[in-house]
């Protein structure tokens, strides 16, 4: 052990040859399966999800940005007012293979302005969810919640997620009234009102995760990190999550 | 020179170690993450313009919003006991309300109500008197279930740029 430690190059090389002659039984069990006559040609099943939002074209992937479509038609956001917004799971895994996944997503909200702003209150933003989702209360605070679907979602199935978008009304209390100055002076009699929230920005992102529905359990604890039960081995519903019951 | 040797030995080890995390993720996952950022703005309600005309003892007003937030509005009318105000037909104005007219709709920035037409009749007794309109706005709020509502107690007005004197010795 003094010896390698020494020399350490040899540790590096050992490991090296361990990896590449994984590699290689691997690639040569591949080989002996092949012939002339019985040639399959084969790929490694993947699953998928995506995140779709309902537009006036009807629903479209999104990559990277939501446009929320009812906010879009307002000049400016509508602080109170419910936005009915459209926003789903997909399950778009590869069609042949038909897989069906779990799948949770993570949603987290914040205000900000040229940064995040940790001390405005990310509650006041109200985001409406579909019926079917478990929320883990184990998982949310006030600037994250994590929902599950409890049941698999199907390979070319959709899931409602978002629903709605609201800011509420009660982020306009947060006011500070002050004397109008205009040019440096203070002008006698006239007030104005300093909204606290005038000038942030509020930030939503959706995380959505899959994972295999075949061995349910481990696969949802080594992909999530949070122990699950289910009703069966392989596609089973939901049936407890961190120990609670879904239902 | 032992310290470049334990460098090297962590070298090592996180190399063969990275190399070896892929095979061990046996399960297959996906993520897709999407978000959006979408600015407030938050002040107060100017007052409305109004237009004001009077055609054949027909009074007619229409507020224009020209701030920057949705509003409600609402009317009333100043006038001498010697003559009396009847509503004539007005899209979306109430009648005659707690003394107010009140326009059902949102008004929109840069928006216009459509007219309110008051008949003006009087007794005779007088070839001299005014009708005055004081108009209010407010800012369109939402309740719990996202259902707008006005807060009159919250309004603006012009009433204060009307000196009561002058109303009254107008309406003499």
């Amino acid at each position: 052990m003094k010896k390698l430690y020494k020399n350490p190059l040899i540790i590096l090389a050992l490991g090296l040859i361990i990896i590449i002659s994984a590699s290689a039984g691997a690639a040569r069990a591949a080989i002996v399966y092949q012939s002339a006559a019985e040639r399959v040609n084969f790929s490694t099943a993947t699953i998928s999800v995506e995140v779709q939002e309902k537009t006036d074209e009807g629903y479209v992937a999104v990559e990277n940005e939501l446009n929320f479509s009812e906010v879009a038609k307002d000049e400016k956001f509508k602080v109170g007012k419910i936005y009915n917004e459209s926003v789903r799971i997909v399950n778009n895994s590869n069609q042949e293979t038909g897989y069906s996944e779990y799948v949770r997503v993570v949603v987290r909200k914040n205000w900000y302005k040229d940064g995040k702003s940790t001390n405005l209150a990310p509650d006041l933003i109200e985001l409406g969810i579909a019926d079917g989702w478990y929320l883990n209360p184990d998982e949310t605070t006030t600037e994250q919640a994590v929902y599950y679907m409890t049941t698999p979602l199907g390979c070319g199935n959709a899931a409602e997620f978002l629903v709605s978008v609201q800011v509420k009304s009660k982020l306009t209390s947060f006011v500070e009234t002050k004397p109008y100055v205009e040019n440096g002076v203070e002008i006698e009699g006239t007030i104005v009102n300093e909204y606290l929230y005038d000038g942030q920005a509020f930030q939503i992102e959706i995380q959505a995760d899959a994972v295999q529905t075949h061995n349910s359990e481990d696969a949802i604890y080594a992909a999530w990190g949070i122990k699950a039960t289910c009703d069966g081995q392989d596609d089973g519903n939901i049936l407890t999550i961190g120990g609670k019951p879904v239902n | 020179m032992k310290v470049n040797r334990l460098i090297l030995v962590a070298a090592a080890i996180a190399l063969i170690g990275g190399l070896a995390v892929k095979p061990a993720i046996a399960y297959f996952t996906d993520t897709a993450t999407v978000s959006k950022t979408i600015p407030i703005t938050l002040g107060d309600v100017e007052l409305p313009e109004m237009d004001d005309d009077v055609n054949h003892m027909i009074k007619t007003i229409a507020i224009s919003n020209t701030g920057d937030y949705d509003i409600f509005v609402r009317a009333k009318a100043l006038y001498p006991d010697t003559c009396m105000i009847t509503k004539q037909t007005s899209t979306n104005w109430s009648d005659l309300d707690g003394g107010y007219y009140y326009y059902s709709e949102i008004l929109k920035p840069g928006e216009k109500t459509e007219d309110l037409n008051l008949k003006i009749d009087f007794d005779g007794s007088t070839s001299d008197f005014n009708v005055i309109i004081i108009q209010e706005a407010t800012k369109v709020l939402y309740d719990e279930e996202g259902n707008a509502y006005a807060d009159w107690t919250n309004a603006i007005s012009n009433e204060d740029q009307v000196q009561p004197v002058e109303v009254i010795e107008q309406m003499r």
